[in-house]
């Protein structure tokens, strides 16, 4: 085996020290849209502590245990309709990913959707979002968008942990009345949480269907969430999200982007990821928010 | 998670014809690193680039008309081509 031998680089770390986990949520201006008894029958609402099963691990299972994915048809409902499905041109390149609302003009997707330097080439040229896609029904149209934004961790160092970006656009698909909300929370709080998990998958629907899957949150980390739910490629960017209760607005505690592989130790399972949406986050996707109505 | 660099892979994914499968979508189903879960389309003659840390991977396509397939693959530090056929 050869070792290689590693000095301290002179410059101080620039990784910021994490605050301390505080409970945030974006404030919503009005009360929440009621869910629809379709949807309400769907989701998950609130914690169980209910032991789940794993499957035994063969070092690479394809999925978790059997596909657990719903395909959703009626995308023109809330909250399904602020969904999005991504088409990615960038220089080497196209690829699909998935976005969600968090504001009238301001989608929230992962960082490697808008920019990646290993994969991508850099900035992607222009984003096709289509809100509620459902094979070729588009129930609220396409925009196009080659406005982004990330965070500096991602941009500089690819910082997984700060795999998080906005989408800008142009127009409104809805009114403020119809987005998510973001939440920070203590790890006591979110633990056990029921969380939902959906996106445009490659594979089934070719990026062209939108899945929901379901599970708990397993463990948290200072800057992830990890749980055990179905997913693939395509799904990244997607909104894993809480309902503290059936009447309250879907709150998107992380955002998903990495399956299964690579699970740190600690962990001790096989599960997949999303970036947690920390105090720091809820602070710039407001901001991002802000600026998109300013500009309007 | 592994910290190792992610190499860029070609690869392209063919018809039982042989022929390139155009527009195919090709993403990691599975590793032992993490890797992000964005899907990749192919060119019209079924090429495609592909980011992968040093591993053991199942990559897989799906064709827009369904057709799907998958590849195990061993990757370091040094790009290769990979294959995946559908069918």
């Amino acid at each position: 085996m050869k070792l290689e031998s590693i000095t301290k680089p002179d410059t101080e770390s620039d990784i910021p020290l994490p605050k301390a986990v505080e409970t945030l949520v974006t404030q919503a201006p009005v009360e929440p849209t009621p869910l629809p008894d379709t949807v309400k029958r769907r989701v998950v609402v609130g914690k169980s502590s209910t032991p789940i099963e794993l499957p035994a691990d063969t070092g690479l299972e394809a999925v978790l245990g059997a596909d657990e994915r719903t395909r959703i048809v009626s995308t023109e409902l809330y909250p399904w309709k602020l969904i999005c499905a991504l088409d990615i041109e960038a220089p080497w390149g196209r690829a699909i990913g998935t976005g969600w609302l968090v504001g009238p003009r301001t989608l929230i997707t992962a960082g490697h959707c808008v920019y990646d330097r290993k994969q991508l080439g850099g900035w992607a040229h222009k984003i096709t979002v289509t809100s509620g896609r459902d094979r070729e029904r588009a129930p609220f149209g396409s925009k196009v968008s080659a406005r982004f934004s990330t965070l500096s961790p991602w941009l500089e160092r690819q910082d997984a942990d700060f795999d998080i970006a906005a989408i800008h656009l142009e127009q409104a698909f809805f009114t403020d009345q119809e987005v998510f909300r973001v939440g920070s929370f203590t790890d006591a709080e979110l633990t056990d949480f029921l969380v939902n998990v959906s996106g445009y998958p490659a594979s089934p629907g070719n990026g062209m269907e939108l899945y929901w899957a379901k599970n708990r949150i397993k463990a948290v980390t200072p800057r992830r969430i990890f749980y055990d739910v179905d997913t693939s490629g395509g799904q990244s960017g997607g909104p894993s999200y809480i309902f503290p209760d059936e009447n309250a607005h879907p709150i998107v505690v992380g955002i998903h982007a990495y399956g299964l592989g690579g699970t740190p130790a600690s962990i001790g399972l096989r599960v997949n990821s999303a970036p947690r949406i920390i105090p720091e986050v809820v602070e710039k996707i407001q901001e991002w928010i802000a600026a998109d109505a300013a500009t309007g | 998670m592994s910290d190792a660099e992610p190499v860029l892979h070609r690869g392209r994914v063919t018809t039982p014809d042989g022929a390139g499968a155009s527009a195919a979508l090709v993403f990691v189903a599975s590793g032992t690193a993490s890797t992000p879960e964005i899907a990749i389309r192919c060119d019209a003659d079924g090429w495609f680039r592909l980011a992968l840390p040093p591993g053991r991977f199942v990559i897989e396509a799906r064709a827009p008309d369904g057709r799907t397939g998958k590849v195990e693959v061993t990757t370091g530090a040094v790009a290769q081509e990979l294959a995946v056929a559908v069918d």
